[in-house]
């Protein structure tokens, strides 16, 4: 799960903080290095927290049962083990047990319940995890689900997405398009972003593990890292350009999840401060205004890549694209300027930065 | 030294991996060798699970699961980027 706090890793971490890496332009197999760093600090979170948890519960009935069970994951060969370590709802659960469990090693309660409660959970989990493990290892496409979502994950989204109680299904199931249809429209934006930018989607499945179609959500899409690995994405899009965007757009979200969980690249020492987003007017942390910074560059990426397309779709490609550089270039500075980055937040923001110096170059040569 | 089985000897051995780098060290390139040196024999799969084990990782969990998880710590129910444009 991101943002454990810990130590950055150093100095393997700096090997793919460059703006090749990140956009595809060739050392692919330093893309699967960092994806590989990613799953070998969750798979040793998971390992410190069987090893604090059996240490610290040896009056508990419920300890066998659990270790059990662990060492059912870690007997796993490791890619399979990194598969299920890294499943959303199996990082959410990690999530919470590190917290109960931190709280109960650092006396700030002494009641085991909560992490009783979610020794107890685990084999259904497991069992969860197992009955959804895909065929193949060249899943491209996500699941895209609607109710029929993990618990862990429904209780992991509020307040973004507060999922239906059973009563409410029914009335809900009526709003927006059929899940059957919109899963038609989201694999066929899938097949345009394959055509689109190859190198993105290769990735895309690797990151995005659960899209959840949620057409009452009030955003146009949504995710945390809290539940990574899993994108909202509500009915507001108008097109199926639009649904493009909107899914590179949480798979940039996940891709920088990702780097955050074993690269921190803001200082929590830092200075407080509050943005504006240029796109939208909301108001964000520096961590979510570098979020937005990030996901937007990326799209720009993408929509240039908008080729022989219908003329009007072409035009809208362009104008967004125009829009979103235009905030991008009103970001930079307020992010240039701020003191809150981490040494490997800074060398991530001069990667971006590259990136955008170069598409300004050509956006200047070639205007939309 | 004599070796115990024991049920939870592969946590007993973790245990003393997170706070001693040397022995998770020694634990990540022979994990049976090390094990038996604290008198623990590992089962062929708790072997395979700590086999090539990244020690930095083992590290820096273990000081995170006893340490402040800070201001944007796991499971932040307030952080997410919810996109309204």
């Amino acid at each position: 799960m991101g943002e454990m706090s810990q130590e950055p890793l150093e100095p393997q971490t700096e090997t793919w903080l460059q703006r090749d890496v990140l956009f595809f332009a060739g050392h692919g197999h330093l893309f699967d290095q960092l994806l590989e760093a990613v799953s070998q600090q969750r798979y040793a979170t998971f390992l410190v927290l069987y090893a604090e948890i059996v240490q610290m519960l040896a009056e508990s009935p419920d300890r066998d049962g659990f270790s059990r069970d662990a060492l059912r994951i870690m007997a796993l060969s490791a890619h399979k083990r990194h598969a299920w370590v890294g499943d959303p709802a199996f990082q959410i659960w990690i999530g919470l047990a590190f917290k109960a469990t931190n709280a109960l090693l650092r006396n700030l309660t002494q009641d085991q319940s909560v992490l009783i409660q979610l020794l107890q959970g685990f084999p259904a989990l497991l069992q969860r995890i197992e009955a959804r493990q895909p065929d193949s290892d060249t899943q491209s496409q996500p699941p895209i689900q609607r109710f029929e979502i993990d618990p862990l994950i429904t209780l992991a989204t509020p307040p973004s997405y507060e999922f239906p109680i059973e009563a409410s299904k029914t009335q809900l199931e009526r709003t927006g398009y059929s899940l059957a249809f919109f899963t038609d429209v989201a694999t066929l934006a899938l097949e345009r972003i394959a055509q689109t930018w190859p190198a993105c989607h290769a990735r895309f499945g690797q990151l995005v593990k659960l899209i959840c179609y949620l057409p009452d959500g009030g955003f146009r899409s949504c995710s945390a890292s809290r539940y990574t690995g899993v994108i909202l994405i509500a009915a507001k899009d108008q097109s199926i350009l639009d649904l493009e965007e909107s899914l590179v757009h949480e798979w940039a979200h996940q891709l920088l999840y990702n780097i955050v969980e074993i690269c921190p690249i803001i200082d929590e020492e830092g200075p407080e401060a509050s943005f504006k987003l240029p796109w939208s007017s909301q108001q964000r942390d520096l961590y979510g205004y570098f979020h937005a910074f990030f996901v937007y560059v990326f799209l720009v990426k993408y929509l240039e890549r908008v080729q022989q397309r219908a003329h009007n779709e072409q035009q809208r490609a362009q104008r967004r694209r125009a829009f979103i550089l235009d905030g991008l270039k009103k970001a930079l500075p307020d992010l240039l300027a701020s003191q809150g980055f981490t040494p490997m937040g800074k060398t991530l923001l001069a990667c971006l930065e590259q990136e955008l110096r170069a598409l300004g170059i050509n956006h200047a040569a070639h205007p939309g | 030294m004599t070796k115990v089985v024991n049920k939870h000897g592969l946590a007993t051995v973790l245990g003393r991996a997170m706070m001693d780098p040397n022995f998770a060290d020694a634990l990540s390139q022979d994990p049976a060798a090390a094990a038996s040196g604290m008198g623990v024999a590992l089962s062929p799969d708790e072997v395979a699970a700590v086999k090539n084990l990244n020690t930095a990782t083992l590290t820096s969990a273990a000081a995170a699961i006893r340490g402040n998880l800070g201001v944007h710590a796991i499971f932040d129910q307030q952080q997410q980027q919810a996109r309204m444009d």
